[in-house]
Formats: C-alpha cells, sequence, structure tokens
C-alpha cells in the first residue's frame, strides 16, 4: 500500500513540474526574464565579483610559492608590465575604435557637403546622454547577453543602444527597476542595419552566436570585401545621427545562386569578453 | 535529503557557472565544464525516486535562471526534469557506480539535455545558436572528466554515501 502511494506520488510528481516546465516555456519572455533578472540583481554581488575575479585571472601569472626572492620581484614585475600592456591595448583598441567613428563622422560630414552644399553639420554626440552600467554577468548560447547594474530608475529603455570601448555592441532587449539584459550584436536574435564605409555598401547584420555575425545579400559593386574593413550601424529610430562603428569584415563568400552578392562575417571591434562597464546612449528626442 | 544543503549547493554552482567556471576552459572560453549537469547527475543516480524527480527540475529551473540559453525559460527546466527523471529509473536497472559509468551517463546526458533544450527552444521561438561540436561533444566531455571527481565531495556534503551505509548495515547485520 506504501509502495503504491509512492509510486503514485513520484508520476504526479513529475507531471506536475513538467505542466510547470510547459508554463515557463510558454509564458512571455518579459515575465521568466524578469524572474533572470532579479535573480541577478539579488546575487549581483557575487556574481560582479566572480566576473572580476575571472577578468583578473586571464591576465595575471601563476603565482609561485617559495622563490627566490630576486626570481618574485622580477615575477612582481612582470605582472606589473603585463597589467600595464593590457592597459595599454584596451586604451589603444579604444582609440581606434574612436578613430574610425570620427574618421566615419568626416565621411559622414563631407557627403552632406556634397549632397547639400553646406558646411553646417552637428556633432550628435554632444546631443546624447550617456548612462554608464557595470557589467553584472555574461549570459546567453555563446555569450551573446549582458546583464548591467543599471535598469529603469536609471532612465534605461528597451531598444537603447548600448556602447563598450566606443563602438556599438548591443540593444537593451529587457529592463527590470534596477538591472537590463543587453542583446549583443552577436545574439541570433540581434538584426541590425549596417554599412559597410569601404565598398559603400549596405545590408542587414545578423548575429550567429560565438561571437560573429553575419551581412546576407550585399552587394559589393564588383569589390571583394577585405578582412578587417569596419562596418557600422546607421540610421534607425533613437539612433545617434552619425555612424558608429559596430565591426570588422572576418571573412567573405558569394552567394552561389547569385554570384553578384556576398555573405559577409563580421565579428565585433570591441573585446566583449573583458569589458567591465559599458554605455547606453539615452536619447533626449522622443 | 536535505533540502536545505541542496537549495545552497544548486544555488552556489549555478554562480559559480556563470563565474568562476569561465577560468576553467579548455581550447575555447565556451568550452566548460557544466556543474549543473553534474549535479543532476548526481541527484539522479544518488537519490530516491521523488526526490530525484524534484531535485532534476528543481537543477534544470537554476540552470534556465542563471545562465539562460535562450531569452525565455523552460527549455532546460524540462529537458532536465526529464532526462533526470529517466536517469533515475535507468539506474533501478543498471547500476551506476563506477567512475567510468558515471564519466559515461554525465556526457550522454549532456548531449541529450542540451538536443532536448535547443528542441524545446525551437518549439517557443526562432533557435537560438547551437554549436554542435561544443554543446554536444566537447562541453559534455569536460563536464563527464571533472564530474565522477566532484561525486565524492558531492556525497560527503549531502550524506549521500549509500554504498557505506550499506556496507554498515551489512556489517550490524553480521554482529
Amino acid at each position: 500500500m506504501k509502495n503504491k502511494w509512492v509510486k503514485t506520488s513520484k508520476r504526479m510528481m513529475f507531471l506536475y513540474l513538467t505542466l510547470g516546465g510547459l508554463i515557463f516555456l510558454f509564458s512571455p519572455a518579459h515575465l521568466t526574464g524578469k524572474l533572470q533578472l532579479a535573480y541577478a540583481r539579488v546575487f549581483s554581488w557575487p556574481l560582479s565579483t566572480g566576473r572580476q575575479l575571472t577578468l583578473a585571472s586571464r591576465t595575471a601569472l601563476p603565482a609561485e610559492v617559495s622563490s627566490p626572492s630576486d626570481y618574485a620581484q622580477a615575477i612582481e614585475v612582470h605582472r606589473q608590465l603585463q597589467d600595464r600592456l593590457a592597459s595599454l591595448e584596451t586604451q589603444h583598441r579604444k582609440l581606434q575604435n574612436h578613430l574610425a567613428n570620427r574618421e566615419a563622422q568626416l565621411q559622414e560630414a563631407q557627403r552632406k557637403i556634397d549632397e547639400l552644399a553646406r558646411l553646417r553639420t552637428v556633432p550628435e554626440w554632444g546631443r546624447m546622454r550617456f548612462q554608464q552600467a557595470g557589467i553584472i554577468s555574461v549570459s546567453g548560447q555563446g555569450q551573446s547577453e549582458l546583464i548591467v547594474d543599471r535598469g529603469q530608475q536609471d532612465s534605461l529603455v528597451v531598444g537603447q543602444y548600448v556602447l563598450g570601448d566606443l563602438s556599438m555592441i548591443g540593444i537593451v532587449s529587457d529592463v527590470s527597476p534596477q538591472t537590463a539584459r543587453i542583446r549583443l550584436i552577436t545574439d541570433p536574435t540581434s538584426r541590425i542595419p549596417v554599412r559597410l564605409a569601404e565598398l559603400d555598401a549596405g545590408g542587414v547584420m545578423q548575429g550567429t552566436g560565438s561571437g560573429i555575425a553575419e551581412i546576407a545579400n550585399v552587394d559589393t559593386k564588383r569589390k571583394t570585401p577585405r578582412a578587417g574593413e569596419r562596418v557600422y550601424a546607421v540610421k534607425t529610430p533613437g539612433f545617434p545621427g552619425v555612424p558608429i562603428v559596430v565591426a570588422e569584415v572576418v571573412d567573405s563568400r558569394r552567394d552561389p545562386d547569385n554570384p553578384i552578392l556576398w555573405t559577409i562575417r563580421v565579428k565585433p571591434v570591441c573585446d566583449i569578453a573583458s569589458l567591465t562597464d559599458v554605455a547606453v546612449i539615452i536619447s533626449d528626442r522622443p | 535529503m536535505r533540502w536545505f544543503r541542496f537549495a545552497v549547493l544548486v544555488l552556489v554552482a549555478a554562480i559559480l557557472q556563470t563565474t568562476f567556471v569561465d577560468m576553467v576552459w579548455i581550447l575555447n572560453a565556451n568550452i566548460k565544464p557544466d556543474l549543473l549537469l553534474i549535479l543532476l547527475v548526481f541527484f539522479a543516480v544518488r537519490c530516491e525516486p521523488t526526490d530525484a524527480v524534484i531535485a532534476s527540475f528543481a537543477i534544470g529551473f537554476a540552470a534556465d535562471l542563471a545562465s539562460p540559453a535562450t531569452g525565455f525559460m523552460g527549455p532546460r527546466i524540462i529537458s532536465f526534469g526529464v532526462f533526470g527523471t529517466l536517469l533515475n529509473d535507468l539506474h533501478n536497472v543498471i547500476s551506476i557506480r563506477r567512475l567510468p559509468y558515471q564519466a559515461a551517463a554525465i556526457f550522454v546526458m549532456g548531449i541529450v539535455t542540451a538536443i532536448a533544450s535547443h528542441l524545446l527552444a525551437y518549439l517557443r521561438a526562432e533557435p537560438a545558436a547551437f554549436s554542435v561540436a561544443r554543446q554536444c561533444f566537447w562541453q559534455p566531455a569536460l563536464s563527464a572528466i571533472i564530474g565522477p571527481f566532484l561525486f565524492l565531495p558531492l556525497a560527503w556534503l549531502m550524506r549521500m554515501d549509500r554504498l557505506r551505509r550499506r556496507r554498515h548495515a551489512s556489517v550490524a547485520r553480521t554482529r
């Protein structure tokens, strides 16, 4: 009798929990997303501390035990130099992106001059407000989402663009009062209109996961896309009036059905794995 | 079953999975052991049937909560729950005690839960990025290598050393 009760109980428990799982599966994403954000908020301290330690471990050398003092000093100096190098590399990457953004702004300004025959250009960056946000954790398949420590209370709303190292890295996809989720450009659900400056061609960039995105059906006007070429996000509602560098070309292949068109694989210009904070563009315009 | 210890253990594993496990990657930053998968197999083979069902679904819930594969929850709750329950049933027929068998169980569970999660996500919305090599081989393989060695401290922590308990019982019976 007792065994029968236990067997029935297990079966019923399995059914109830499966039903619960199905309810979760088919619940609206913004409801279940709130649970995930609440988890990130409650455990923000261990999550952010763990992430900082992980980032630190990537640059630090393994500690030596009971080594001679001069050897230990050499290691310490080496470690400091490594830290310095990492810092300089980050600054260099930022400056490169900054330069790329400036070049794009210059090209945009020249195009305006040529087409409209006027000199007046307004640096749109000045009109935008930025909200710095610290990264709590990286999630998603292929690390394609970030959870940050700013939310509705800091004027973040869904659809705002996010910068990392002065390049565009994604869009705010979900917000709670104190946290927000950022869908990176490499996420398979991310679609962003972009322009390849050197080819003077445009297309829609879609993430493929694993740190890569693709621009399909690009008419390159008989030019061959080159690796390293910059890709810029173009104007959409809520976006600053100037192009912002978003990715660089990794490789490309012709469309087998239509050889005029190319499929171009790109990767973010920013090393997202080493980012500790991002800037969210908060437009003052409606 | 000590449910409070279980909750703390799952919570700690979920936090470690999204933070410190990033340091343990091999070949590629995305290939790393899945602590929650290891816990799933551990509780599925060590718990009583009803406890195993609850534990499997709870670990799936933690997996979906902590490191969601998609923008929504559910795929891993169901896949972990269903396959954890199946493993528990299977364990009643085939004993999974030796280290190679435990490693094989983790490897197979890693593959089937990854495929099931992906298919469930496909039901719900657009498919998420799915790397067959990474999710169906490297990650389960790495978990299978590490997992059996974690079973001993886990068994001690959860006071679930069945073998030892049986031995004690048989010794007491002979006396």
